[in-house]
């Protein structure tokens, strides 16, 4: 039921979001729509709805004792994780598919195709698809070492919180521009003169913070979402590579914590 | 009740989500106000008041009350009511004592917030809090305690230690986000540049008035002086999320203004919320 709840919210948030960006009449001045700007905003959705998924299919396991049912039949704790690990995986790929499917059978007739062309779009919803993979590892940890059902749920959903909270934080501070204005120009004496740019204290310059920012907002799932919904993602392949990283980090720390861990 | 009460704060100082949510608060805090002194005149924000640094915890607050209420309560549900009902407590006594337990609980993370603001605020940045920021932090603590008394309610009702939690923290969400709205509609100027007019001219030289296109356009969203704006108004300072907004981000100016009304809805929030959560529990079927 949680699993219809979180595909049901993402969808309607989709939906809301094609149906807000059409334009309204009467001004005269609307500008021009288009699906780039709109479509991926379900990708807000993908991490709150992957741990509502992950702790509501694997917080049961523990209350009921299924877990230590199926170690006792013979079945090593490894197979157990990576189950749970597919299956949530799989889950996450439905809620993906939920916000995915409303957005195309309405914002294409609506507002027309993607303006960065077919097989852009394609990759970055492959990404999506990816990055919600990446937080379903990292919720099917928590979920597995944490045997308390309402702790494992709310510990899940602040991560998905902070992770948003984070990648909004990174964005803002590396697109900073060098100075606050743009160049303005006086005229003094008859002449134009250039007033001197003031520095933005918030600027990143290149170096090694930067260098830093720039990995995590690309190594983060929340950081890959905050790019995703902005359509800033130029990078995607690069993104599912670092996606594949975090799954087979979360995996083997995972694995690691739960072969030691006291199944009660 | 004495007993009851004894015996929950006894509880809460064991709760690990109570002690976990105000070291964050008190890390945030202490963590902010280090940032400002160690980035000096630099910033522009340099010259900000005190509870610009200090005062963001209140967008958190009412997440932080829905997790240390539904976490803490939700245990109580097993057996933990039904025992308190057969040595004799009545219902009322056993939903008191956990209100009031959850507000002991609300106004401490409040005071793991502003604390370290009291105490490195003079020391880091020069200044304390004035006057009028100690009101507005009695107001907070009001706010906290409204929050507290809703939770209270939602989790001394759901039975379910999982939903609890889910249905809160999505509910504080939603709060902040319809605050987050009203507050941007009531901000909206009655009109906008018009992205299609002429560009902007040099200081001091005479613009080409020849064009016809306006300067201006009506914004879609404003809202003008009638019922529609005084309700948003009324929505924005009656509901928690739009007073949540308000002061944590106090430095736009609305946290100060009708602070009585804010304070007279927070108590309204409370007593509403109590009534309805106090009627329904005596009616559960606690197994």
């Amino acid at each position: 039921m949680a699993l219809w709840f979180a595909c049901g919210a993402t969808a309607l948030y989709e939906v809301y979001q094609i149906l807000s960006s059409l334009p309204r009449g009467g001004d005269g001045w609307s500008i021009s729509y288009s699906l780039d700007g709109h479509f991926f905003q379900f990708t807000g959705m993908v991490s709150l709805a992957s741990a509502l998924a992950c702790a509501f299919f694997i917080g049961p396991e523990y209350g009921d004792g299924a877990m230590r049912n199926k170690l006792l039949t013979g079945n090593s704790r490894w197979s157990v994780y990576l189950t749970n690990l597919v299956l949530c995986a799989a889950a996450s790929l439905i809620v993906c598919l939920s916000g995915i499917l409303p957005g195309l059978l309405l914002g294409l007739p609506l507002l027309g195709s993607f303006a960065m062309g077919l097989s852009r779009a394609a990759l970055l919803i492959l990404g999506i698809c990816a990055m919600g993979i990446a937080y379903t590892a990292i919720f099917t940890l928590t979920s597995m070492l944490l045997p308390n059902r309402a702790v494992s749920l709310t510990a899940a959903l602040l991560l998905a919180l902070a992770s948003l909270t984070v990648a909004s934080f990174l964005s803002s501070k590396l697109a900073a521009l060098p100075f606050e204005d743009t160049g303005t120009s006086v005229l003094m004496n008859g002449e134009l003169v250039e007033m001197p740019l003031r520095p933005n204290p918030d600027y990143l310059p290149d170096g090694p913070v930067r260098t830093l920012f720039t990995f995590l907002n690309d190594f983060l799932p929340g950081g890959q979402a905050g790019q995703y919904i902005t359509g800033k993602a130029e990078h995607p392949l690069r993104l599912i590579a670092m996606d594949g990283a975090v799954v087979g980090a979360a995996t083997a720390a995972g694995l690691a914590l739960f072969q030691r861990r006291d199944i009660q | 009740m004495g007993n009851l009460l004894s015996a929950d704060l006894a509880r809460l100082w064991r709760c690990k989500a109570f002690w976990l949510c105000c070291l964050f608060f008190a890390v945030l805090s202490s963590g902010t106000l280090w940032n400002a002194y160690w980035v000096g005149s630099q910033t522009i924000a340099a010259n900000a008041s005190l509870e610009t640094y200090i005062f963001p915890f209140a967008f958190l607050i009412g997440l932080a009350a829905a997790v240390v209420c539904t976490l803490f309560l939700g245990s109580e549900h097993a057996v933990g009511f039904r025992n308190k009902c057969c040595v004799g407590h009545s219902r009322a006594a056993v939903y008191g004592s956990d209100l009031a337990t959850c507000s002991i609980a609300a106004l401490l993370l409040c005071a793991a917030a502003v604390l370290p603001g009291g105490i490195l605020g003079p020391i880091l940045l020069g200044e304390g809090f004035d006057a009028m920021a100690v009101v507005m932090i009695a107001g907070i603590c009001l706010l906290s305690v409204a929050y507290a008394a809703v939770f209270t309610a939602l989790a001394m009702l759901v039975s379910s230690q999982a939903a609890a939690p889910v249905i809160a923290l999505l509910l504080s969400l939603l709060l902040l986000a319809g605050g987050y709205a009203g507050v941007q509609r009531l901000a909206e100027p009655p009109t906008v540049p018009n992205p299609a007019a002429a560009p902007p001219t040099v200081e001091g030289v005479e613009p080409d008035r020849n064009d016809t296109v306006p300067e201006r356009i009506p914004t879609p969203n404003y809202l003008p002086e009638g019922p529609a704006r005084s309700t948003v108004q009324f929505l924005t300072d009656f509901l928690p999320g739009g007073q949540s907004y308000q002061y944590g981000a106090v430095s736009t100016g609305t946290a100060s203004v009708h602070l009585p009304q804010k304070m007279a809805s927070c108590a309204a929030v409370f007593a509403l919320s109590t009534a309805a959560g106090l009627l329904l529990f005596r009616r559960k079927d606690l197994k």
